[in-house]
């Protein structure tokens, strides 16, 4: 049996919460509403929470069978990680993608969703609560951007050029001291490099044709199951660094993404030598 | 000549109202896509950048007529007018669109720059947020200000100097020579995290309000930094080239480095850049 998602529904949730819950907060953080979660960096705000419990419980209404796996609810029961390789169907949320940005007053953070069915991700929402706008794929039906107004583009990646004129994305800071160094180096050959510290932007910058590649180290999969979805909808591929294919059940192992095979293969040749 | 209140607040309201007009409403925009390249794939110019130059110039015009006015779309045309802001009376220098790679792109990273100076010092220094109508002012011996689009104003501060491994820090090594890049990309390993945002208008903004802990750039196109230097400057921080010396209006070669305090500027400068 095929699985029938109301991805509309899903979208307006992502919608909601950012209208409510995550927007009227924005650069408008007092002291208190910052705390301390794993590291200093690593930062949780009132939006963060606030808008899960929202998505969480319009999530419940839509698909009640749906395990619920979101940043929040694994930082309080590390367990469900685990569980979302065998889940029948599961829905992962990042309620903010971003969060350093967002605490910063930088406008770089984003709302992400994904579906996943027996172990594969079968639906992503990247969601944008500046431009109320998202990019949305169901898998086998393309990568979509679709407008406040209801316009829909469809979204491709573009032909990667020759490696000394490659933009792309390098999430350097999960590697131990003398890989990242290494690889940092070896970066000093691409046109640019970035690191926006907001995946949701990354994928969505990527799927625009403006980058020609994302790697990343550390693999929460609230932060890389949808974009990998909409990446490889917009006619990315998309592998772990060691070339096997990224799922919802992995960690860790890097995932790097390019718009085909023979970048693929080049980036990771040339730069990302792991 | 010295600025007064109401020529800060009139050099506000024109570059919100261009952001407004010229730039917001081609953001994302499909029918607004037109986009050339400078020097490379990512040294853009767009329509925004060209039509807000042009609205900005235009309303400094009309109140100061004899003013000497740098944009970084008229450079392209007439590099002496960069040389001439060492000395020129009252120059006013403009960055319409910064970070036009971002904003070409659909990231909303991007900023508008107006730089006031006076005989080669810079007086005043707008930094605007067209995406979130809000803007960093400062003025020379004044402080430096976030004006929120609400009209509430509040004044701003550079963060606390805090150790190496603790730092949160942009170096935009691209502009570095070829053999001193993967040094200083290198040494970015030994801080807590780096960013790169390709926007000196949201690096600035973000050290200015004590987000982040330093920014270098070895670029020094003045629309990029006159504004930004003197906000970070106004704001408590410590901003000098790479040799040590004031950065000055009309100066495009070196390096400059912005950092909470002289200390950590020296820090940085050791431990990053590898200068002694």
């Amino acid at each position: 049996m095929s699985l029938e998602l109301d991805i509309a529904s899903l979208a307006n949730t992502l919608q909601e919460a950012a209208a409510v819950e995550i927007m009227p907060r924005f650069r408008n953080l007092g002291e208190g509403d910052v705390r301390m979660k794993t590291e200093a960096i690593d930062l949780v705000t009132e939006a963060d929470e606030a808008a899960e419990r929202l998505i969480r419980d319009r999530v419940a209404e839509i698909m009640p069978n749906a395990l619920f796996v979101g940043e929040e609810a694994v930082a309080a029961d590390p367990s469900l990680l685990g569980k979302l390789g065998q889940a029948d169907l599961a829905v992962v949320v990042d309620p903010i993608d971003g969060t350093f940005n967002f605490a910063s007053g930088l406008p770089l953070f984003g709302v992400m969703m994904s579906v996943i069915s027996k172990g594969e991700t079968v639906a992503g929402i990247i969601f944008d609560p500046l431009g109320n706008d998202w990019l949305i794929a169901e898998k086998g039906s393309g990568a979509w951007l679709c407008a406040p107004d209801g316009n829909q583009t469809q979204m491709h990646v573009s032909p990667a050029p020759e490696l000394s004129q490659m933009v792309g994305i390098a999430n350097t800071g999960y590697f131990d001291i003398e890989t990242r160094r290494k690889i940092l180096v070896n970066l000093a050959d691409v046109r640019l490099f970035t690191s926006y510290r907001c995946a949701a932007h990354e994928y969505r910058v990527f799927c625009g044709g403006h980058m020609h590649f994302l790697m990343y180290n550390k693999l929460m999969p609230w932060d890389h199951l949808a974009g990998t979805l909409i990446s490889q909808e917009a006619g990315a591929y998309a592998a772990r660094l060691d070339g096997s294919p990224y799922l919802p059940s992995h960690v860790d192992g890097g995932l790097l993404l390019a718009p085909h095979k023979d970048s693929w293969n080049l980036l990771k040749n040339h730069i990302f030598t792991i | 000549m010295s600025l007064l209140d109401k020529d800060i607040e009139f050099l506000v309201a024109t570059v919100r109202d261009a952001a407004a007009t010229e730039i917001l409403p081609r953001f994302r925009n499909p029918d607004s896509q037109s986009v050339a390249e400078k020097t490379s794939s990512i040294d853009l110019v767009t329509e925004a950048d060209i039509e807000t130059e042009k609205r900005i110039t235009a309303a400094i015009r009309r109140l100061y007529p004899d003013a000497h006015i740098v944009g970084e779309e008229t450079y392209d045309a007439d590099p002496s007018v960069v040389p001439a802001l060492a000395d020129a009376d009252l120059a006013f220098v403009i960055d319409p669109v910064d970070g036009t790679f971002n904003f070409a792109s659909g990231l909303a990273a991007f900023g508008s720059l107006l730089a006031v100076t006076v005989k080669g010092e810079t007086v005043a220094g707008i930094i605007h947020d067209p995406v979130m109508g809000d803007t960093l002012v400062a003025v020379k011996g004044a402080g430096a200000h976030f004006h929120r689009r609400s009209g509430e104003v509040a004044p701003i501060r550079v963060a606390a100097p805090v150790a190496l491994d603790e730092m949160v820090g942009i170096y935009a090594w691209g502009h570095a020579t070829l053999e001193r890049r993967p040094v200083i990309a290198a040494n970015m390993a030994k801080i807590r995290m780096a960013l790169s945002l390709n926007c000196s208008a949201h690096e600035y903004w973000l050290a200015s309000t004590g987000k982040i802990h330093f920014i270098g750039h070895e670029k020094l196109m003045p629309w990029d930094h006159l504004a930004g230097v003197l906000v970070h400057q106004e704001a408590g921080g410590y901003t000098v080239k790479l040799d040590g010396t004031p950065y000055r209006p009309g100066e495009i070669s070196g390096g400059i480095l912005s950092a909470p305090d002289k200390e950590s500027w020296k820090m940085i400068r050791r431990e990053i850049l590898g200068i002694w």
